[in-house]
């Protein structure tokens, strides 16, 4: 029987403070792929943080962080940045895109910098953003932010990462918008066998997720949704 | 709060964000580098004036006055000049004087009489000419002429007293019975008149200065303004919305500049303070300012940095609220690809009007006129000309990066296809610096046709054979005396040809040894032979090639030619050759010369000097130094401004390498975006402008030399890496710091 493929993100135990301020207490997320997982909680709370910690670009005071089965705490930040590279995908809030740039080179030049193989990855490129809805477009300056966001998401997928971070990902966009491209997030992991954890202050998008969990003293807990406790 | 509160207030703010570290104080070095490049331009047309009006006293106080009829006798000096120069071929004058009485004027920088027989040199002459053994080629050397009393420093110049009587009656000796203050210093008669006649014109050396200092000093003000600006511009809007008015944004952008500007003017400050206090050897050009003439136009120098950093601070907040209101509300011009298209295709059509057509009207007035037709018309197609092959070179690149996977190729490319006009910019001035450095160069070199064929003959020839002549009288002794001194060393006849009218005729006399050594036969003392056939040896038939065209009929007597020499008039000249078939030893030859009352004049066939060119050889130093100084500041402008560009538009590219880690990618990216433009406008500057000069520096003196066009290319190039390391490390950096959620 083959072993079982490990959690696309492993954290247990993690401790954080700044100043006599304590972020994280003991914080565990596991999160399988195919699996989604919304993280809410108030402003200030340290999502952003956790954000960090996950791509290994800031050190915990104890515990661990493992992505696709590594733990980041035992590697090199050459060796984290190809991990990030290899398996981590993420959206940011504002697109980030290259506004010269054709929705199809925005995709693929995540690859380029990753330093995948990057043979047939303009097909893969143009597929992802078909999959999307994206019309072609000779600079993703024309597009609307909608369309944007998704080709941000396109971006994020190119190197099939096995973890899919997005930060606040709807943040920017309308409520209609808002709603196409949450579907669009939280229908990814069944479909491309990725886990995927969305930050957001959005309840209307964070509950589309497996599951909804809100940082509350320092740990992870299932966010409270009219006395839906644990 | 009171309104000068609130002005402090306002430029406090500037001034604490003017001190963070944005964009890895690019904006800081580049704004400081303005102040500082605007400084030492401006000090430099000052100088120009303070040094040449110094320079122009002194000359004038070196003007003799001369004596008139009823001048008595004892109080005159008779004063006699005679040309000489060292290897270097730059003419110096030498004044043989006499005081007639006690009561003669001294010349200015003496303190004494020298005895007779005794010689002043100027420190210069005395330094430069100390391996020809200057200093005994006049007489006994007995100190050096005051250099208070020089033109300049570099002045040559030398005082003989003779120690036999000058003649009185040869046109160039004066009766002069004082010198002048406030004489007119291009006097011909004054001691320093040569100095000054040799100086670069002062008028042309300040348009050089504006043209290739200050000009791109303030360029580099425009572009510091705007570089690295985003937070400046954010600052800005933010202080518009919160209702400030114009006056806060220009208050918060004087505090922000405040320091750069400071700084820069304060390093330029510093190093204008230390060339006044010193003698100041200007680099490359061999000039020295003399100590003190900085000094005394201390307060126009002092102005010079503080006017530069002023202008820095205004440029700053007038330019940087302007350039921010424009990019919001005006559209940009439209880029009309085909009239662009139409100029950048003439471009290479005015190439070859400029550098091959002249080849087919040699010597016709086509010649120099198809040349210049190519060259205004290179200068003024080149912007279009770039600009379509910038567009198109991105284009490739774009392409070439997007096929292989090179992220810096493809989003540089696509940028630079997208906005071609900046990248075009940059490479257009640095390739016009180039261009019109080649182009002054090379005009410069056009007047000094003599000169050339001379030093192409001393190339060719050397001094094989020289032709010597006495300046002023000589007897048959002195003669016999300066024979005397060069026995064995050398081998010597003298040569007669009168000048007139009939068919040349010249006659060589010689000593048997000498006519032998020439393998000219020797008749009977005092009897002369003509010769028939031609001349056996090659260094004096070469001589009658080129003083006679080989026409003249010569007859070789057995005569003493100190006899001849010192019998006949100026159509009597010595031909001096080596024993072993080499240079002749002039050094040795002039300073046999004391011999004669005012020394020898040494010179190669048909009378060539070099002298005539030296001067603008030497002047053309100034249009070098200025002009590769000028190209380094064009290239600094490019460079700060891709450097700006880069920065602006590779932001958005920080959170996506931070993810991937891909920083190699701000390396490459700054490569192509800052370094790429300088190597090919160095490169392809130069080459047009060697090109379209060629049939300028091919007829004439090349002063556009293979050195000179390696070292400010790669002046340019060091620029070019110095702000592609500078700008990739501050990207590195800042994407390195890039965290999730902080939302810039
Ligand atoms: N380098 C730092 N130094 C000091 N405090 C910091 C630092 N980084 C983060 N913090 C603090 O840690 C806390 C958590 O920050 P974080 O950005 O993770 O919050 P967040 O949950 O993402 O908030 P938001 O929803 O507003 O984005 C905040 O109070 C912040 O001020
Ligand atoms: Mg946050």
């Amino acid at each position: 029987m083959p072993e079982p493929p490990p959690p696309a993100l492993a954290i247990s135990g993690l401790s954080y403070a700044i100043g006599d301020r304590v972020l994280f207490d003991g914080l565990d997320l596991a999160l399988a792929a195919g699996e989604s997982v919304s993280i809410l909680g108030s402003s200030g709370s340290g999502k952003s943080t956790l954000l960090s910690m996950i791509l290994g670009l800031l050190q915990a005071d104890s515990g661990t962080v493992s992505v696709d089965g590594e733990d980041l705490g035992g590697l090199g930040a050459g060796a984290r940045a190809r991990l990030r590279a290899r398996a981590v995908g993420m959206v940011f809030q504002f697109g980030e895109l290259l506004p010269e740039l054709s929705p199809r080179d925005n995709v693929a030049l995540a690859a380029m910098l990753a330093g995948a193989d990057t043979t047939g990855v303009h097909d893969r490129a143009a597929g992802l953003l078909r999959r999307l809805g994206v019309p072609e477009a000779a600079t993703v300056e024309t597009l609307s932010g909608g369309e944007r966001q998704r080709v941000a998401v396109a971006r994020a997928l190119v190197n099939e990462p096995r973890l899919l971070l997005a930060d606040e990902p709807t943040g920017a966009l309308d409520e209609e918008n808002r709603d196409k491209v949450a579907e669009l997030l939280f229908a990814l992991p069944a479909e491309r066998d990725c886990a995927l954890l969305v930050v957001t202050h959005d309840r209307s998008v964070a509950y589309r997720a497996d599951r909804v969990l809100a940082i509350t003293g320092g740990s992870l807990r299932p966010a409270a949704r009219g006395g839906t406790g644990r | 709060m009171s309104a000068p509160g609130l002005a402090r207030r306002l430029l406090a703010v500037g001034f604490t964000a003017g001190r963070r570290a944005e964009a890895g104080r690019i904006r800081f070095a580049s704004l400081a580098a303005a102040a500082a490049a605007l400084s030492l331009a401006l000090a430099a047309v000052a100088a120009i004036g303070l040094a040449q009006s110094a320079r122009l006293d002194r000359a004038g106080a070196g003007v003799p006055v001369l004596a008139d009829t009823e001048a008595p006798r004892s109080d005159t000096l008779l004063m006699s000049p005679a040309f000489d120069d060292l290897r270097d071929g730059r003419q110096f004058q030498v004044f043989y004087l006499e005081p007639l009485g006690p009561g003669a004027p001294l010349p200015p920088g003496l303190d004494r009489w020298p005895e007779p027989g005794q010689v002043y040199l100027s420190p210069r002459l005395a330094e430069k000419g100390a391996d020809e053994g200057i200093a005994e080629r006049y007489g006994e050397f007995a100190g050096l002429i005051d250099p208070d009393s020089l033109a300049d420093p570099g002045e040559q110049l030398a005082y003989v007293r003779s120690d036999t009587a000058l003649d009185a009656e040869r046109a160039s000796a004066m009766h002069v019975t004082g010198f002048a203050t406030g004489g007119d210093p291009a006097h011909a008669r004054g001691v320093h008149w040569l100095a000054v006649e040799h100086d670069f014109s002062v008028g042309g050396l300040v348009a050089i200065a504006l043209a290739m200092l200050l000009l791109p000093a303030v360029l580099l003000t425009v572009v510091a303004v705007r570089t690295g600006a985003e937070l400046r511009d954010r600052r800005e809007h933010l202080v518009t919305v919160l209702g400030g008015g114009r006056r806060s944004r220009f208050l918060i952008s004087l505090g922000e500049s405040a320091l750069p500007a400071a700084t820069g003017a304060a390093l330029a400050a510093v190093a204008i303070g230390a060339a006044s206090l010193t003698e100041f050897h200007v680099p490359y050009t061999g000039f020295v300012i003399a100590h003190g003439d900085l000094l005394s136009g201390w307060w126009l120098l002092a102005a010079c940095p503080a006017a530069a950093g002023a202008a820095v601070l205004l440029a700053s907040a007038l330019l940087g609220a302007r350039a921010t209101g424009r990019r919001s509300t005006r559209p940009r011009p439209a880029w009309r690809p085909r009239v662009l298209l139409a100029w950048a295709a003439l471009c290479p059509v005015f190439l070859f009007v400029g550098a091959v057509v002249p080849r087919f009207f040699a010597h016709t007035p086509g010649y120099p006129l198809s040349n210049l037709v190519g060259v205004v018309g290179v200068v003024v197609t080149l912007p279009a000309a770039v600009a379509v092959a910038t567009a198109w070179c991105a284009r490739r690149i774009e392409r070439f990066g997007r096929r292989r996977g090179r992220p810096a190729l493809l989003v540089v490319g696509r940028r630079i296809a997208a906005h071609p006009r900046a990248v075009a910019r940059q490479i257009t001035g640095v390739a016009t610096g180039a261009v019109l450095l080649c182009l002054t160069l090379a005009y410069q070199g056009a007047f000094s046709q003599q000169a050339v064929e001379a030093e192409r003959y001393l190339d060719r020839y050397g001094y094989r054979v020289a032709q010597v002549g006495a300046n002023g009288t000589a007897t048959e002794a002195q003669t016999a005396d300066f024979l005397d001194a060069l026995s064995g060393k050398v081998d010597v006849v003298s040569v007669e040809a009168p000048i007139g009218p009939e068919a040349a005729s010249v006659e060589i006399a010689g000593e048997c040894r000498d006519l032998e050594a020439l393998g000219l036969p020797c008749p009977a003392p005092g009897a002369a032979t003509e010769l028939s056939g031609a001349v056996a040896d090659d260094r004096l038939a070469h001589w009658l090639d080129e003083s006679w065209y080989g026409d003249a009929t010569v007859t070789v007597a057995n005569a003493s030619p100190s006899a001849v020499f010192a019998a006949a008039d100026q159509e009597t000249m010595l031909l001096v050759f080596d024993p072993g078939g080499g240079d002749v030893p002039v050094a040795e030859v002039k300073s046999a010369g004391k011999a004669f009352t005012m020394g020898v004049i040494v010179s190669a066939p048909g009378g060539r000097s070099l002298s005539a060119g030296v001067p603008l050889r030497d002047q053309s130093r100034w249009a070098g130094l200025f002009g590769a100084a000028g190209l380094v500041l064009l290239a600094g402008v490019a460079a700060v401004g891709g450097a700006g560009e880069f920065i602006r538009h590779s932001r958005a590219l920080s959170p996506l390498a931070a993810v991937t880690g891909g920083f190699a990618v701000f390396r490459g990216m700054a490569g192509l975006a800052v370094w790429t433009p300088l190597l090919v406008a160095a490169v392809g500057g130069f080459a047009v402008g060697v090109w379209v000069t060629r049939p300028m520096t091919a007829m004439s003196l090349n002063l556009v030399t293979p050195e000179l066009v390696l070292v400010c290319g790669g002046l340019v190039l060091v620029v070019g890496a110095l702000m592609w390391w500078w700008a990739a490390a501050a990207m590195v950096a800042e994407a390195s710091r890039w965290r999730p959620g902080r939302g810039d």
